[in-house]
């Protein structure tokens, strides 16, 4: 009885499931709990939450985080996770930063070793993208451990070249990139190519095709190893930027930058409405509209006075709660993929 | 010669091996033993070392077998040897019950982490990211932000001492081996590290042996953290689930471990893939490689690794593939149907 009862189509728990499993539901969710977020820190702080500077405080935190995150959104569709995100950011950052102190007291000039930081940047997240897509494709290694591996061996290699060291930018350039909406532009014109590529075109449409059923796209011709290898060129794409963006912003590149990239950009990806499982209900906006959320909630409860290790106690169970919330719950237990 | 005989010594060879090449090495680029036998110090460096890693991979195995790789076990390290131990240190326990009290509370970690799996089923790598935190963050709570500080502290250098630690990593050998190979609780691990849906499909309460692995990981987890803070002193908070660090890095030896398995089974194979890549670290540290360049080092050779486990049928599956090429074009001469180029 209560098996029909479950059943029924009428019934008060299927209505529920219903409208929480609608797709407007789904994308709707991510601004009701970002104003939800708002509107509670405002009561808390009297106001001081929602003032100009702390929204433009918020949103310049958000950046680096948003942009990453607009890339990562490409290797998640598929229904992979990328540990090492955060990994490759910073090493970019590093190499970049290094490349172009390296050409001013070369004797070079700015312009010139502005270019240099950007190409090199890039360039470098690209190639270390490619190469875990590429050791995954076409040596067969699954995508879990070579992000492991990555996470673990990028992290090395920036320590090796730093050591205890700081790289400092001068700040005249740094601040002269900022007057300039540098990071702003960097961050629009690769969210807009973003948007493009995953809403508009073959490619995007074939990412989330494998996210939803990996079996039936390849049985329609649409190959994992293939769409793979360039989800995970794009998200190094945004890795690049968003190590631009990181340098904008602070100007100093230690090894204890960024430390927490990794775990922001995921929790960003999820909190922004979209599933870890990737597939149909994937979009490229919910990096952003996660990053200004992780960066909403991290600065609110600063505000009103939250101890920074309870902050992240709170994000991993907001985490785990929206992880399991946005998801089907399965019958047996999750995929052993991991 | 005799199947186990030979198997014992494909498994020794290993550590055997390691130890000759990184001698060879270190002598040719250093001029020093990989272990300088003419003091303890690397000796019991290298049992202490070895022991806590292997705890830690054993840890690893019960669940990374599965498929489900839990990044929250380096934070049940931390609090069940933090808590742990603070509890037994306010009780006015000391030695052995600091150990005792590690495993409980990591199994009770463990066990946590377990249910919470089981309830909300989500993906194990996002389960453990959101539980490192969260676990990292009740450490800091109830510790005051201390951790747990060994310093003066009487009764704990037997914790640290080389026979000890064999003695421990001894027990932890018999009983992951009697877990693994002669119980129940193995036999099902074995049936869903096949398939988790036949094993469902055929009885397997794959819930509870989920909650069961989480548990024992977290226990061998409190064992191996005991260790480590009773040779440094102290166990200092971390934060972001910097915890995860030392066990990710055993993901290594595990996978080696399964590989040496082949030749004898699981837990000895772990123990001496263990061992072996801790003889590599120590060669490395003789050649004056920084900690960071080792770890380049390190993460090199397991991507190789690796990249030889996920191939190494490569060749045997062309050849099968060559040969059924060659039965299908004689099949086709012998039926009169002709052979395209």
């Amino acid at each position: 009885m209560t098996d029909v009862a479950i059943r029924e189509p009428s019934s008060l728990r299927n209505k529920l499931l219903s409208v929480w499993e609608n797709r407007w539901t789904t994308r709707l969710m991510p601004f009701v709990i970002l104003l939800l977020i708002a509107f509670a820190f405002s009561l808390a702080t009297g106001g001081r939450f929602l003032a100009s500077r702390n929204l433009t405080i918020i949103l310049n935190q958000a950046l680096v985080v948003a942009t990453v995150a607009t890339g990562g959104t490409f290797i998640f569709a598929t229904g992979n996770v990328n540990l090492a995100m955060g990994a490759t950011t910073v090493l970019c950052e590093t190499v970049s930063a290094m490349a172009f102190l390296a050409i001013l007291d070369a004797g070079g000039s700015v312009e010139l070793g502005l270019v240099v930081m950007f190409v090199i940047s890039v360039i470098l997240a690209v190639f270390i993208m490619g190469f875990s897509a590429i050791l995954s494709t076409k040596l067969n290694v699954r995508v879990l451990y070579v992000t492991i591996v990555m996470m673990t061996l990028l992290a090395a290699i920036q320590q090796a070249l730093l050591g205890g060291s700081t790289l400092t930018i001068p700040s005249k350039i740094t601040r002269m990139l900022a007057n300039n909406n540098v990071h702003y532009i960097i961050f629009g014109v690769f969210f807009a190519f973003a948007v493009v590529i995953f809403h508009f075109t073959k490619i995007g449409r074939t990412l989330r095709f494998i996210g939803t059923n990996e079996i039936c796209a390849h049985q329609t011709g649409k190959f994992k190893k293939d769409y793979l290898l360039l989800a995970f060129v794009i998200g190094g794409l945004g890795m690049g930027l968003g190590a631009m963006v990181a340098i904008i912003r602070s100007g100093s590149v230690s090894i204890t930058t960024l430390s927490s990239l990794n775990m922001d950009t995921m929790l960003a990806i999820v909190l922004g409405g979209m599933s870890v499982f990737g597939g149909s209900k994937s979009f490229v906006y919910a990096g952003v509209i996660g990053a200004v959320t992780v960066t909403a909630l991290q600065n609110g409860m600063v505000m009103v006075g939250v101890d920074s290790n309870l902050i992240q106690g709170v994000r991993g169970l907001l985490f785990l709660l929206l992880v399991a919330a946005a998801q089907k719950r399965p019958h047996g237990l999750p995929a052993p993929e991991g | 010669m005799n199947r186990r005989i030979k198997n014992t010594l494909i498994t020794l060879a290993f550590p055997v091996l390691m130890f000759l090449i990184m001698e060879a090495v270190c002598l040719i680029a250093a001029g020093r033993h990989v272990i300088d036998f003419s003091t303890n110090l690397d000796l019991v460096n290298l049992v202490r070392n070895t022991g806590i890693a292997c705890a830690i991979t054993y840890a690893l195995s019960f669940n990374l077998t599965s498929g489900r790789l839990d990044l929250s076990l380096g934070a049940q390290r931390l609090a069940g040897t933090v808590i742990g131990s603070n509890i037994a240190l306010a009780l006015g326990l000391s030695g052995v019950w600091l150990l005792l009290f590690s495993l409980t509370f990591g199994l009770v970690f463990g066990l946590v982490v377990g249910l919470v799996f089981v309830w909300a089923r989500v993906p194990p790598m996002v389960l453990g990211i959101g539980m490192g935190l969260i676990l990292e963050s009740v450490v800091y709570v109830t510790s005051g932000g201390v951790g747990l500080n060994l310093f003066g502290v009487q009764g704990i250098t037997i914790l640290s001492e080389a026979y000890f630690t064999i003695l421990v990593v001894a027990i932890l050998l018999v009983v992951v081996l009697y877990l693994v190979a002669y119980t129940k609780f193995g036999y099902q691990m074995r049936a869903i590290q096949g398939s988790q849906r036949i094993a469902q499909n055929s009885g397997i309460n794959i819930f509870r042996h989920a909650v069961l692995c989480y548990t024992f990981a977290g226990g061998l987890v409190g064992v191996a953290g005991i260790l480590d803070a009773a040779y440094k002193t102290q166990m200092a908070v971390t934060s972001g689930n910097a915890s995860s660090g030392p066990v990710v890095s055993n993901t290594f030896p595990m996978f080696l471990g399964i590989f040496l398995g082949r030749w004898s089974n699981q837990a000895v194979g772990i123990l001496v893939a263990t061992l072996t890549l801790r003889i590599f670290a120590m060669g490395l540290a003789k050649l004056q490689l920084s900690e960071a360049m080792s770890n380049v080092v390190n993460m090199f050779l397991y991507l190789a690794f690796l990249v030889y486990l996920a191939n190494e049928n490569y060749f045997k599956k062309r050849k099968a593939w060559a040969d059924r090429l060659v039965e299908v074009q004689e099949k086709k001469s012998k039926l009169g149907i002709p052979v395209e180029a």
